[in-house]
């Protein structure tokens, strides 16, 4: 019954890190380098290389600034980063519908 | 890849473990419960000169030393539940550290309870000064159960119960201000035993 597949899985999404990052700032007008890795439980390293993949997508943007001499790098998604996390979402969903 | 609902699950679960402060004590309800209850019971000593007799006169007229013990005692109640519940939260958050309590999930918890908190403490410092006593229980009740149904979206969904409580005892104090300080007490100090304990039952086993 369902003809046109919808969405498209996105395998910038396929790593579970990457796929949390993009989730968090979708609900998020921003969040910050340290609070990610707090909440992901991942090594600087680990988180840095996946947020420069997701950057390289031109999914995400980075911010860096200073609170007082301390920096700050905080990431927001891009336009072109929602509508693909949005495909991303509507291809499971309709994943979900085939095996019903 | 992971099987699809697997992952939409996942990826409701990280959207909601970062958007919500969960480390906030749900216990703590008990101990600022009854701190508030001990609040209202010296407050209602200060006005009424006595233990049992609980209800507000139409016209309040308070001497200046009355009005300094008032402010003094709801001050030292609400530090002392603000300590209790920030000390409870922060042995119930893994680490000691100040830092994994201080996320952007908390700070937005803490925004959205502070605002209409501060506005209800400026209103009720005009009202102090305008010797509008009687509707000071039913203004801070409403202003407090707005703030904590807002900071609800950001902590426990149950809060925006409390939050809804407090408003509606907050309401019927405005209609009936001689009810004034026995609805206080519901408000800051039984509902929150009985959501201390609501959440105790929840979660905490």
């Amino acid at each position: 019954m369902i003809d046109n597949p919808k969405g498209t899985y996105d395998k910038a999404f396929e790593n579970i890190v990457r796929l949390r990052v993009m989730s968090i700032l979708m609900v998020h007008e921003s969040y910050d380098f340290n609070s990610f890795k707090e909440l992901l439980e991942v090594t600087d390293g680990n988180l840095a290389s996946h947020l420069k993949y997701l950057e390289n997508q031109a999914y995400i943007q980075v911010d860096k600034s200073f609170v007082g001499r301390k920096p700050l790098t905080t990431y927001r998604k891009t336009q072109a980063g929602e509508n693909a996390f949005k495909n991303h979402l509507d291809y499971l969903e309709y994943l979900i519908l085939l095996n019903k | 890849m992971k099987n699809p609902q697997q992952e939409l699950s996942e990826i409701k679960s990280i959207m909601e473990r970062s958007k919500r402060f969960l480390s906030l004590s749900g216990i703590a309800g008990i101990p600022v419960g009854i701190a508030a209850l001990l609040g209202m019971a010296l407050i209602n000593y200060t006005i009424n000169q006595s233990w049992k007799y609980w209800l507000l006169p139409d016209e309040i007229n308070l001497k200046n030393a009355q009005i300094l013990s008032i402010i003094l005692i709801a001050s030292i109640t609400f530090l002392t539940s603000a300590g209790i519940t920030w000390v409870l939260s922060q042995r119930k958050s893994q680490g000691i550290e100040i830092k994994k309590l201080w996320t952007p999930a908390s700070k937005k918890f803490i925004q959205s309870l502070t605002f209409p908190i501060l506005v209800g403490a400026a209103i009720c410092i005009i009202l102090v000064m305008d010797q509008t006593y009687q509707l000071l229980a039913g203004m801070s009740l409403s202003f407090y159960g707005l703030g904590m149904f807002q900071a609800s979206d950001y902590s426990f969904k149950e809060l925006r119960l409390l939050g809804i409580g407090c408003v509606l005892l907050g309401i019927l104090a405005l209609y009936l201000p001689s009810l004034g300080l026995i609805l206080w007490a519901v408000g800051f100090g039984v509902l929150h035993i009985i959501y201390g304990i609501l959440m105790h039952l929840k979660y905490d086993r």
